[in-house]
């Protein structure tokens, strides 16, 4: 068991009548990163807030770390590090100063916190910075700043809540570094994301949750693999031709049509070329089954604000 | 409002919290804070009261003469003491506090620590109390300045400033829990504070009132500090003043734990 630093059985949270998340129950690993994805309002930062003690569970039972979430929470918050959505940065304060201060929440000694500070902005290299201001930092460099606030107890397990939304792509890239950083490091993560090639790259095993309940959990290519396969042959159609389309495709294929558009999922024993035989039209697309073809599938297609 | 009942009020009022170490760490950050801005803050604190003192004790007080037996400005210094104490815990525990509530997010930064809610509610109002107690020493010394300490015991107006300022600071944080805006605060000022500092025998004796009034006027936080820090202030002393004592320490107590009650409402769901 020691080597379990989170466990769900049954986990529900409610808002008064609403339910967000449904009874959910998952496991995560020493050292592992889970990735939590699904689309706005699945129930992710619900999850990850009963997780890490900001709301109460509603429901079934919750460890982290082996301690009750509900009875030892703040046991449990000596032991974690968090990184919330909005980052939660103490804008009356300088880039180090938040660390010393957020140290001292912690009871780390200023000293400490400070020479653990500066490690932490190297090692997030945003160093250069520590004496800014953090009105003056930018989106990714908050970001970085608040993952390394989060490290400053040297936490067991690190939970992060959309560390790279509304990130443009460079930033985003430099928070996948630090995170892979983190985990050559042995950390334990739980991160939620929207970037369905984050979670590929990043994440040991994922869960893909909608309206409060996961519609499928485990490794990214075991996902790829079973719910899809190794390729994707993509072409478009008229309206008027999409019954006999599907008649003809259904026999030796399985597909998802998203408006307008066929999604043909080959499997390991089959070949893209035989698509492309049955299907009269030049313009189709061959290219790699991907996690979003999995959440696809899994979430559906419908917007969502 | 669901639950507000005075049922409820009374079940928050008299829970007790949970406090440990937390409580300093939060002070301290605000107190952080506080030295990094310490001569702005320091100037301000001075301005407002030496106002008053010209104004009132000055210009005033050359056509009132004498109150109850004392020049007019040795009878207004204490109610600026204490009016400049519960002026400053007001300010610092609603506009403050609600920003780092609702704007800032500080608390709900602090609760991803080991720190409890109860903590950071009790280390506001303590903090709002210590500034509003830096206001009320700047003032003092003024008047040390100014040759208006007369009397030893007047240095003692400075820990029941401390009294008075807790328990300002304590039933403001009650009003941050409910407010909704900035806005609120502004009723708060115009409906109990100003009024307050006007009514609670600040500028004149509760005497002027007729007997109901009086009575009215003793429910007032303020005038309980205003009392013992004038009796104090003037040389005077009487167990007594034990009594208005204890009645600020209870609102205190009391109001501590409603606030940490409705602010823990605000900050878990």
């Amino acid at each position: 068991m020691l080597d379990i630093v989170a466990e769900a059985r049954g986990l529900t949270k409610k808002y008064g009548e609403k339910t967000v998340v449904n009874g959910i129950s998952f496991q995560i690993k020493k050292g592992e990163c889970y990735g939590l994805l699904g689309p706005n309002g699945a129930g992710k930062t619900s999850t990850m807030k009963m997780m890490y003690g900001a709301t109460p569970i509603s429901g079934g039972e919750l460890h982290i770390l082996g301690l009750d979430a509900t009875s030892k929470s703040s046991e449990i918050k000596k032991r974690i590090g968090v990184v919330p959505q909005d980052d939660g940065l103490d804008t009356d304060f300088t880039v180090l100063e938040n660390l010393i201060i957020y140290g001292s929440y912690h009871n780390l000694p200023s000293e400490v916190a400070q020479s653990r500070g500066r490690e932490l902005l190297r090692f997030m290299s945003i160093d250069e910075k520590s004496q800014a201001s953090v009105d003056t930092l930018s989106g990714g460099m908050k970001r970085r700043l608040a993952i390394a606030r989060g490290m400053i107890n040297q936490p067991e397990m690190l939970f992060l809540d959309e560390p790279t939304t509304g990130l443009d792509p460079q930033a985003r890239l430099l928070i996948w570094d630090n995170l892979r950083g983190l985990k050559k490091q042995g950390m334990s993560m739980v991160l939620t994301t929207h970037y369905m090639e984050e979670a590929y790259q990043i994440c040991d095993r994922l869960a893909i949750m909608d309206h409060g309940k996961f519609l499928c959990e485990g490794r990214p290519k075991d996902l790829v693999r079973d719910h899809i396969g190794k390729e994707v042959v993509e072409f478009s159609c008229e309206e008027k031709d999409k019954k006999y389309l599907s008649d003809k495709v259904r026999e030796k294929f399985d597909y998802q049509v998203i408006r307008n558009r066929f999604h043909l999922f080959i499997k390991e024993n089959q070949e893209g070329k035989d698509a492309m035989g049955l299907i009269p039209t030049d313009y189709l697309t061959i290219r790699k089954a991907t996690l979003e073809d999995v959440f696809l599938k899994v979430a559906g297609h419908d917007l969502r604000d | 409002m669901k639950n507000f009942s005075i049922k409820n009020i009374f079940k928050d009022m008299v829970t007790i919290p949970k406090i440990g170490i937390g409580i300093y760490r939060v002070w301290f950050r605000d107190f952080f804070y506080f030295k990094k801005y310490l001569l702005a803050s320091i100037f301000w604190n001075f301005t407002e009261p030496l106002l008053y003192v010209v104004a009132f004790g000055y210009g005033l007080g050359f056509f009132v003469g004498q109150i109850e037996g004392v020049p007019y400005i040795m009878f207004l210094a204490p109610a600026i003491l204490a009016t400049t104490a519960m002026q400053g815990a007001a300010f610092e525990s609603t506009y403050s506090s609600f920003t780092k509530l609702r704007v800032q997010k500080t608390y709900e930064t602090i609760m991803m620590t080991p720190i409890s809610i109860d903590e950071i509610v009790i280390g506001e109002i303590l903090w709002g109390a210590t500034k509003a107690v830096f206001s009320s020493l700047a003032v003092f010394l003024v008047f040390v300045v100014l040759g208006m300490v007369k009397h030893p015991t007047a240095w003692l107006t400075l820990p029941v400033a401390i009294m008075l300022s807790l328990c300002m600071s304590a039933i403001s944080m009650v009003v941050t829990g409910f407010a909704r805006d900035y806005d609120s605060f502004t009723y708060f000022f115009a409906v109990f504070i100003t009024p307050m500092s006007l009514l609670a025998g600040t500028f004149f004796p509760l005497s002027q009132f007729p007997s109901w009034a009086q009575w009215a006027a003793q429910a007032l936080p303020l005038t309980h500090g205003v009392h013992v820090m004038r009796e104090l202030y003037l040389g005077r002393w009487s167990a007594a003043l034990l009594g208005n004592l204890f009645f600020m320490g209870l609102i205190f107590v009391l109001f501590t734990n409603w606030a940490v009650a409705q602010i823990r409402r605000q900050l878990v769901y």
